[in-house]
């Protein structure tokens, strides 16, 4: 922790804004800005995750505010819901700022099914995808790469797949960034990171990971709903919650490390060394986003294997009336990941580099980078809640492109820490009570789905009201669980 | 020996470890032990297997957080659970160590957590009238 006072002094903008001003900390270079209603900064202050966002505000480069999004807690370094713009000339990259799990991100699939279609085979759709989707701890993934697989996989993503037949070229145009992030060289990645990453190709992991069965509970945006093909109550979709495993794990440790022993000779003196940066003009920093690239790109064939894993589930319990070509892919989006994008800062457009931690991008309508698809409608914003509740879609709007470097929330957001949430309840009262909702689960380990418990987290829906209501993206539909498939 | 050779702590999204130890080979151990209980209980863990790890790092610290990584990176690998430990040769940016343990058997142990990372968040290696204390938050 650098010099702080006790208290946060938090200034109220609007119902839905609060400032940290410069004044807390000395070392701060900027203003911090938090995106919370009444109820959601009560919740927030209990942690300290305000403590992490001017941390960020000191960071060499930041340029308009360390950002919050609603759905912010602690974490390590930069919080957990924490969005960070560093100017490209003279700003800097932080690996932590990304976090361990590189291009962590969610994909959701719709099918033309309904609910009541299914409801007589729930428990065999819910065993075929926990036997497809390899999950929990040392579950080996759905394909075993050779050193040249992984460097084909770092470099082209979900292309790769693609090409060996996992899924369609659609899917592709409806990927951020098309399932590959350019710059990527394997160069720049250890052989201990590869090593971790070739047996975990196409697997789930542990921890919030998660696929997900949900039917289509509420529509609030008609015409936003049937241009991304989820336009009907009742509809069944699939969610897919991942990253890129040990591999983007190893990555982040490798560069956080390097970063940390370079402090000094760059001449930062950070508050907290999870901090640890990287000039984005030196080779070291170059070198962080080439590898990121690699991790990110991993990330996204990962969830194209689950994804494929997931249709082949569907096609094996309902036959012809749901082939793969019948599922497809509404988006995927990543949440932990460092993007170069521009934007209108001061009157200037300004290249930067946006920090997304536990984040999603959430450009609106008519920007260029959209699929031709949802030009009109904006780009689609996939926020899972909890097991219990319920998951959104929304999709992007102007107000993310003035105040948040083109991004909102990421999910709802830890309230309750681990070991809490583990004494409340244990896992056999959670599956019992999930069934009484209506929702069947498959887990590897009943020991660890307390964790996971509904009220371990904030309330979703309060979180995403907050970013529609600040007009950085607009609600389109709520999805209720029907299956969830865990590690 | 160190009163307690560590203790959990809560983190909103993860999980910390205090160790404590009379010398830093033995914090170092006792931060082993207690990382690997997060993951299984101690006593579910047979010896059947050893490895050698060998790391170094820039400082004190950055050397306790890649004897940490160097073991979630044979349980990545190789599904490695470990319970005993010795550290053969120890310098302030270098170590010689020895960890023992056996392959993760899921009919046997028991898992309560699957740790991704080390973060170096809050990360302290600190002195004292009673000997060493580090502080290590994981990423779960």
């Amino acid at each position: 922790m650098g010099k702080l006072d006790d208290k946060i002094p938090l200034e109220r903008v609007d119902s839905y804004r609060w400032r940290i001003p410069q004044r807390y900390n000395p070392e701060m270079r900027v203003s911090g800005m938090v995106y919370a209603d009444d109820v959601l900064i009560e919740q927030i202050l209990l942690d300290n995750a305000m403590h992490q966002v001017a941390n960020v505000a000191t960071l060499p480069g930041i340029v308009g505010h360390s950002l919050a999004m609603p759905d912010i807690h602690w974490g390590y370094g930069f919080p957990v819901g924490g969005v960070a713009a560093t100017h490209a000339e003279y700003g800097v990259v932080s690996p932590g700022g990304i976090g361990f799990d590189i291009n962590c991100g969610v994909r959701l699939l719709a099918t033309d099914l309904l609910h009541t279609q299914i409801r007589g085979k729930i428990d065999k759709l819910a065993d075929e995808l926990f036997s497809n989707l390899p999950s929990g701890v040392g579950g080996a993934g759905m394909h075993q790469l050779s050193m040249d697989e992984m460097h084909a996989v770092m470099v082209h993503g979900a292309a790769w797949a693609v090409e060996e037949s996992y899924g369609f070229a659609q899917d592709l145009e409806v990927t951020e960034e098309h399932g590959c992030l350019a710059g990527a060289d394997p160069d720049a990645v250890s052989n201990t990171a590869m090593q971790r990453g070739m047996k975990q190709l196409g697997s789930l992991g542990s921890g919030n990971h998660f696929c997900e069965v949900q039917t289509i509970e509420h529509i609030y945006d008609a015409e936003a709903a049937q241009a991304l093909g989820i336009g009907q109550v009742g509809q069944i979709v699939v969610t897919i919650h991942c990253g890129s495993r040990g591999f983007g794990h190893q990555i982040a440790e490798d560069y956080i490390r390097l970063a940390e022993s370079k402090q000094q000779d760059f001449g930062f003196h950070l508050v907290d060394r999870q901090l640890a940066c990287l000039p984005l003009q030196s080779n070291l920093g170059k070198s962080y986003l080439s590898a990121m690239a690699c991790g990110a790109n991993f990330a996204w064939a990962n969830r194209q294997l689950l994804m494929h894993g997931v249709r082949q589930a569907f096609a094996s319990v309902f036959g012809k009336r749901t082939r793969p070509k019948d599922m497809p892919l509404v988006y995927d989006v990543c949440h932990n990941i460092a993007k170069m994008e521009e934007y209108e800062i001061e009157g200037q457009m300004q290249r930067v580099c946006v920090h997304r931690k536990g984040a999603t991008r959430a450009f609106p309508a008519s920007h260029p980078v959209l699929p031709e698809k949802y030009r009109a409608i904006g780009q689609p914003v996939l926020i899972p809640g909890d097991m219990g509740r319920y998951s959104f879609v929304l999709v992007g709007a102007q107000g993310s492109m003035e105040e948040t470097f083109g991004t909102c929330c990421h999910g709802a957001g830890r309230r309750q820490s681990r070991t809490a949430a583990k004494k409340s309840i244990t896992g056999k009262e959670l599956i019992e009570q999930l069934a009484a909702r209506g929702v069947t689960v498959r887990v590897h380990s009943k020991n660890l789905l307390p964790e996971e418990a509904p009220q371990a987290y904030k309330d979703a829906q309060q979180v995403v009201n907050v970013v529609h209501n600040a007009g950085l993206a607009k609600l389109v539909a709520r999805l209720k669980p029907v299956i969830v498939v865990k590690g | 020996m160190a009163l307690r050779p560590y203790e959990v702590f809560d983190h909103t999204a993860d999980v910390g470890i205090h160790a404590f130890g009379d010398t830093l080979p033995e914090l170092f151990i006792h931060a082993a032990q207690g990382m690997e209980s997060l993951m299984v209980a101690p006593e579910q863990v047979r010896e059947s297997v050893s490895r050698e790890i060998v790391v170094e790092g820039h400082d004190i610290i950055s050397l306790l957080i890649a004897w940490l990584n160097e073991l979630i990176f044979l349980f990545d690998t190789e599904y490695l659970l470990f319970c005993a430990f010795e550290i053969g040769v120890f310098a302030e940016t270098s170590l010689r160590g020895r960890a023992s343990g056996e392959p993760y058997d899921a009919q046997r142990h028991e898992l309560s957590s699957a740790i991704k990372a080390v973060t170096w968040h809050e990360a302290s290696v600190q002195r004292s009238d009673d000997g060493y204390r580090a502080s290590i938050i994981f990423d779960i």
